[in-house]
């Protein structure tokens, strides 16, 4: 154990406060902007082969999206947080937690050492606490209580926390002291990790008695309100994601909408076959961004416009007891690739160019939740009884496929098909006629007939 | 009775295979000489089997009365998905569909391209009218053969003569479903649920006959719609004219897309439905084309007892019976 120490010690050694080691996938979606991708990261590119499993020996309700320091990926499962080495799928630590949602964990730097911050407690209701410790030693540097459980998971950015509680406060958090830097008390729920992007802090809720979402935008420094978007009757919003100076969110009326991120003045709307899980983020690079619903329909769409680029259905999505769990997974960039888990286990790769399926594997019954990605590997969160973190490389000897979208039309074979179903419904229609008209007595009267 | 019969503009030709049907009770023919000498006869009211025995011949003796709908289903589909349509083909089973059952549809997919933008309300319109064309010419060419002629012009001419009643019709369902839901909505989610039906069983229990009305009797869309709900309160030999309608809501929604689900290939979104799926949407839509032949015969058979105007209807002494039932 004691190398993989040293080697986050090292990876952790160049960082001065609030600046990560370059190779870290520090939190949900990458980083504190949830582009769902990072440049600096040569990941591994489809075809893939499942290089380890990590099952989660203390519980069976699996991990939350893991994050990424050096060698080891960290996720957190319901009895403790745990650090996987990446190369084996070899627990190398274990830190207990008195339990609670399940939520993402963040990587932050302060004082020279690269901290893991994560949510504990708030079981039943009762007030969470966010924990960071030191990711080369696991001891535990602080703690911060907040005011009511939260299901938000962490967020980081430079030098401050961020997380939300059920009760619609948003805590900023000083990684190198624990101390609260200010609050916000916005309205309803906060359910997903906060975004930060030039200065601002963006958070989502929703208020579930009056079925409105909201987004926020709020300074960086001093928890300001800069502008909002509410509207009724959508019920949620998913979690945001900023990019090329837009914040971007999916919501329930089937919309992804993206705003200008400094006025939160609407730019466009993308309409989605489905409703974005609140759970979920779009991911956005060069100019396009990557949305996937609940239904398992991921599209492209232009970041400036919104229009669709393509679209790629994943069939056979069995649905899960609460809907929106059913698609926890948000997508995730990796070369000319965009990779997304599904809700029936399956993990699939598209290409970001033509929409078309690259490579697909079922990892069995379980929804797959989040991705990141590590140095030539990709590792991906498993929920339910079979709760798992499993990793995949890149396999030389696999095979890309080239699969266009089943919702693709397809002249031939949609003229052939019902060609072959025309003539057998109306030969036996025809079949059905004559034997009733042999069974038929010739006195029929015409209905309706003069005489 | 006040019923005013109408002699028939064009004599019937009596075909080799008349689709005729019989009756469950009542055997007698209606007759009446008009103040010119001439007879006009009219065949006693068909009980629902009965009604549904003659749809089934009607449709499977006449190959154009599948050809069209069957034509209508693929183009409808192959025009939906290049507009962008992503959704499992299992509701095309009621793209056919007697409205409002159809009407399910119609929202359904034009909800599924454009979301819940007022858009989208104005595409189910136009698929509407666009069916209520359809619908309004088979509807010409059904009571052609009904009447024991084959689909001729003349059919076709009185589908057409049609049309302005079939798209109001279609104009009412739309607007009370539109209306209906948000009303509902205030009444909470189980009551939501039992007015939504309440619209849909309640359109097709009035307004089912208005084609038949308007195709046999040519008195405009209003009186057709009005002597459309007058024929459906009158009493039915056989089996009520609601029995019939909750038969055909049944069969047309909750059976047909439970089926439609399970077919293989069925709950898949694709743009290229499979031969079963295909198959099980034609099946689906010959059901359709049998139960309006079934209506159209029922609405041929009562056709006569139909008041010019509103009449209160009460409970008959124990032991009497309907005037459709003594003819």
């Amino acid at each position: 154990m004691l190398p993989l120490f040293l080697a986050c010690g090292v990876a952790a050694a160049g960082a001065t406060e609030g600046t990560l080691p370059a190779t870290v996938w520090s939190e949900f979606q990458g980083g504190p902007a949830h582009t769902g991708s990072v440049p600096s990261i040569t990941s591994a590119q489809p075809p893939y082969t499942r290089a380890w499993t990590f099952e989660e020996p203390d519980s069976d309700q699996g991990f939350a999206a893991p994050v990424i320091v050096g060698d080891v990926a960290v996720a957190l499962g319901s009895k403790a947080v745990y650090g996987v080495d990446l190369s084996s799928g070899r627990q190398t630590w274990r830190v207990a937690r008195t339990g609670g949602p399940i939520t993402e964990p963040a990587v932050a730097t302060a004082g020279g050492k690269t901290l893991v911050l994560y949510l504990d407690g708030g079981s039943n209701q009762e007030p969470s606490k966010l924990v960071a410790i030191d990711a080369a030693t696991q001891k535990e540097l602080w703690t911060f209580a907040l005011g009511a459980a939260s299901v938000s998971g962490v967020s980081v950015d430079g030098s401050s926390a961020f997380v939300g509680d059920t009760q619609g406060v948003l805590y900023a958090v000083d990684v190198s002291k624990g101390k609260q830097e200010w609050t916000f008390k916005g309205t309803g729920r906060i359910e997903a990790p906060p975004a930060i992007a030039g200065g601002l802090v963006y958070m989502g809720s929703r208020e579930l008695q009056q079925g409105n979402a909201t987004v926020r935008a709020l300074d960086e420094s001093t928890g300001t309100q800069k502008w909002m978007f509410a509207q009724q009757q959508l019920a949620s919003g998913s979690a945001i994601t900023v990019s090329d100076g837009r914040a971007i969110a999916g919501f329930t009326d089937r919309l992804a909408r993206a705003f200008d991120a400094a006025t939160g003045t609407g730019e466009w709307t993308a309409l989605m076959s489905n409703a974005l899980s609140p759970r979920g983020a779009p991911a956005a690079a060069a100019g396009a961004v990557y949305l996937a619903d609940l239904a398992g329909t991921v599209e492209r769409v232009s970041a400036d416009s919104g229009s669709r680029t393509w679209s790629y259905r994943f069939n056979g999505v069995r649905p899960l007891p609460i809907p929106y769990l059913d698609f926890w997974s948000s997508p995730v960039l990796t070369g000319s690739s965009v990779l997304i888990g599904l809700g029936d286990g399956r993990l699939g790769a598209l290409s970001s160019s033509t929409g078309h399926l690259q490579w697909e594997a079922d990892t069995g019954p379980g929804a797959l939740g989040g991705i990141a990605l590590g140095n030539g590997i990709v590792v991906v969160a498993k929920q339910g009884v079979n709760g798992a973190l499993i990793g995949f490389r890149h396999d030389a000897s696999g095979t890309l496929l080239d699969e266009a979208s089943p919702t693709e039309l397809d002249a031939g074979q949609l003229v052939g098909r019902f060609a072959v179903a025309l003539v057998l419904v109306l030969g036996a229609t025809a079949l059905a006629g004559l034997l009733i008209r042999r069974r038929d007595s010739t006195d029929d009267e015409p209905i309706g007939a003069e005489s | 009775m006040t019923a005013k019969k109408r002699r028939r503009r064009r004599p019937a030709t009596t075909r080799s295979e008349p689709a005729a049907i019989e009756t469950d009770d009542a055997t007698e023919v209606d007759e009446e000489t008009l103040e010119d000498g001439e007879v006009v006869e009219y065949p006693p009211v068909p009980g629902i089997i009965s009604a549904l025995r003659a749809g089934v011949v009607a449709v499977t003796t006449t190959p154009l009365l599948l050809a069209i709908p069957f034509l209508f289903v693929f183009l409808l589909w192959t025009i939906l998905v290049l507009l962008g349509l992503q959704v499992p083909p299992s509701g095309l089973v009621d793209a056919m569909g007697i409205p409002p059952i159809s009407t399910v549809f119609d929202f359904g997919v034009a909800q599924a391209i454009f979301g819940y933008a007022p858009s989208s309300l104005f595409v189910a319109f136009v698929i509407a009218v666009v069916r209520a064309v359809v619908l309004a010419i088979l509807a010409g060419l059904m009571i052609d053969v009904l009447e024991g002629s084959r689909p001729s012009m003349y059919g076709f001419l009185r589908g057409i003569r049609a049309i302005p009643t079939v798209v109001a019709v279609n104009f009412l369902i739309i607007t009370a479903t539109v209306f209906g839901t948000q009303l509902f909505v205030l009444l909470g989610p189980g009551l939501s649920l039992l007015g939504s039906l309440a619209v849909l069983i309640g359109g097709l229990y009035f307004l089912v006959f208005a084609p038949a009305s308007a195709v046999r009797e040519a008195r405009g869309v209003q009186e057709s719609i009005r002597r459309s709900g007058r024929a459906a309160r009158l009493r039915f030999p056989g089996g009520s004219h609601l029995i019939m309608v909750m038969v055909y809501f049944l069969v047309g929604l909750p059976l047909l897309l439970f089926a439609a689900g399970r077919v293989p290939g069925g709950s898949d979104a694709t743009a290229n439905p499979s031969v079963a799926v295909w198959a099980l949407v034609l099946v689906a839509t010959f059901v359709h084309m049998v139960f309006l032949a079934a209506f159209f015969a029922r609405f041929m058979g009562v056709e006569p007892e139909i008041p010019d105007k509103p009449v209160r209807r009460t409970r008959p002494a124990r032991g009497a019976q309907s005037p459709a039932r003594r003819r």
